[in-house]
């Protein structure tokens, strides 16, 4: 994933990662373009296209030949990619989305919002849902009362009950959330005042030590050793 | 230009052992992160990490003078800690310096003390000011308490400052010059002063320590394992 910093070292760290990634694209397309090229000169189907004797220029053509298709499949790749990821892109951009990891992200506050929204929004239907489960249970219920005369039957109290413990839940998923979102906000406000603190030349000491003797981005570094975890 | 002796069989002939020709997870286009240690939290010691312990000015906190610490500690695989004596409000060294005297304790009950005799945890720290930081209750709970396995080591507050950063360990102090919160890390010391590995906190299981340190000690001949305890774990 992308990194968004108060600092503009960890932005760079991310730059970094996308040349990283398009230089190991970009020999992909080579190696590959070349075993296309080795292949296309040597096959029998090609014979037509290529004398039997083949020359430096025909093996060269056959080679770019190959680099161009590769070119063109990762190109697609990338294309879907981006499609699909544009939002997540954009956010990390705006500074919406901190990473911890490469592979993982932490919210911020404006990040953060967004997913209580979206999670929000998810509760509310399942708020929906529990309610026409109550709904129907009541209707299940008072429809038997009126035909048969018993008040509930064992289906109907097991729906209700159902709908009850789906009512918890979603209280329980709106407390959990509630203080990751919370607990990830402390994280970010104690992370800027960490850096803040630190002259440039001891964030950039730092950040060496972090990333070629532990193996972490500055920000696990911080999260490991300087989190104030109220212990 | 055209090359007379070249037939497409040579040129397939030539590609083909060209591929294979090299070994399989020789991925030569990319970065090797092939890592020996056991789990990605764990990382590989770093040739810039460690002082040999023994050519060092420090006093263990008990009677023992330096050079019986020196001697005591030759030959040994060494779980190294910098902290605070005192109690770090908000920090988590505490936990640190339990896990460490847990790590020896269990590596005693799962090989025998032939094998755990072979490790020390040392916690390392500046020689206490209570009146300054407080009483040293770090020192106090894990490394003078009864039974326990850490071995505290201590020195003036400038030499430990020296020390640290032969270890890039780092130290944040507060307006008085009390220890107000410092790195975390564990490092694995050799018996030759190297490092090896070096553990995060809040590793997850810590158990992970103790297993890194017997896969490190397998590969040391004058380390005994036995084959009984070895056969009673497998099962």
């Amino acid at each position: 994933m992308a990194a968004f910093s108060p600092e503009p070292e960890v932005e760079s760290e991310f730059n970094t990662k996308v040349k990283d990634g398009i230089g190991h694209v970009a020999k992909h397309v080579l190696v590959m373009g070349a075993i296309m090229g080795i292949i296309a000169v040597a096959s029998p189907a090609f014979a037509a296209a290529i004398p039997a004797d083949p020359t430096i220029g025909d093996f060269a053509v056959q080679m770019a030949h190959g680099s161009w298709e590769m070119l063109m499949m990762i190109g697609d790749a990338l294309q879907s990619t981006l499609a699909s990821g544009w939002g997540l892109i954009e956010n990390t951009f705006q500074g919406n989305i901190v990473p911890g990891t490469y592979d993982s992200m932490v919210m911020s506050h404006s990040g953060g919002a967004h997913a209580m929204h979206a999670a929000e929004a998810g509760m509310s239907h399942t708020v929906q849902a529990a309610g026409a489960h109550a709904s129907h249970a009541g209707h299940a219920a008072s429809a038997s009362v009126e035909l048969t005369g018993n008040l509930v039957t064992p289906a109907d109290g097991a729906h209700a009950v159902h709908a009850a413990h789906a009512h918890e839940a979603v209280g329980g998923l709106e407390a959990a959330s509630h203080a990751t979102h919370v607990g990830l906000e402390a994280q970010i406000d104690q992370f800027s005042a960490w850096t803040e603190n630190l002259s440039p030349a001891e964030l950039s000491e730092i950040k060496e030590e972090a990333n070629l003797i532990y193996g972490q981005t500055l920000f696990e570094y911080f999260q490991g050793n300087f989190l104030d975890h109220g212990l | 230009m055209a090359y007379k002796n070249i037939t497409r069989r040579t040129v397939l002939a030539g590609g083909l052992a060209a591929l294979f020709s090299r070994p399989a997870h020789a991925q030569w286009w990319k970065k090797n992160d092939d890592s020996p240690m056991l789990d990605p939290q764990i990382q590989q010691g770093n040739d810039r990490i460690g002082t040999p312990l023994n050519a060092l000015e420090f006093y263990a906190t008990d009677s023992k003078n330096r050079e019986q610490v020196g001697q005591s500690l030759e030959g040994q695989y060494l779980l190294v800690y910098f902290g605070a004596p005192h109690k770090i409000p908000g920090n988590s060294c505490s936990i640190d310096l339990g896990i460490l005297d847990i790590t020896k304790r269990n590596i005693t009950e799962r090989y025998g003390s032939a094998v755990s005799d072979h490790v020390t945890p040392v916690f390392i720290f500046p020689e206490p000011n209570p009146e300054r930081d407080g009483e040293p209750l770090n020192v106090k709970t894990y490394v003078e308490s009864s039974g326990r396995e850490v071995l505290g080591l201590t020195m003036p507050e400038e030499n430990f400052e020296t020390f640290a950063k032969n270890f890039a360990v780092r130290i944040q102090k507060d307006v008085n010059g009390a220890i107000e919160n410092h790195t975390r890390f564990t490092y694995l010391m050799d018996p030759e002063g190297k490092n090896v590995a070096i553990f995060p906190a809040d590793i997850v299981p810590y158990t992970l320590i103790e297993d890194q340190v017997i896969d490190v000690m397998r590969k040391d001949p004058d380390i005994i394992f036995s084959q009984n305890i070895n056969q009673s774990l497998d099962q």
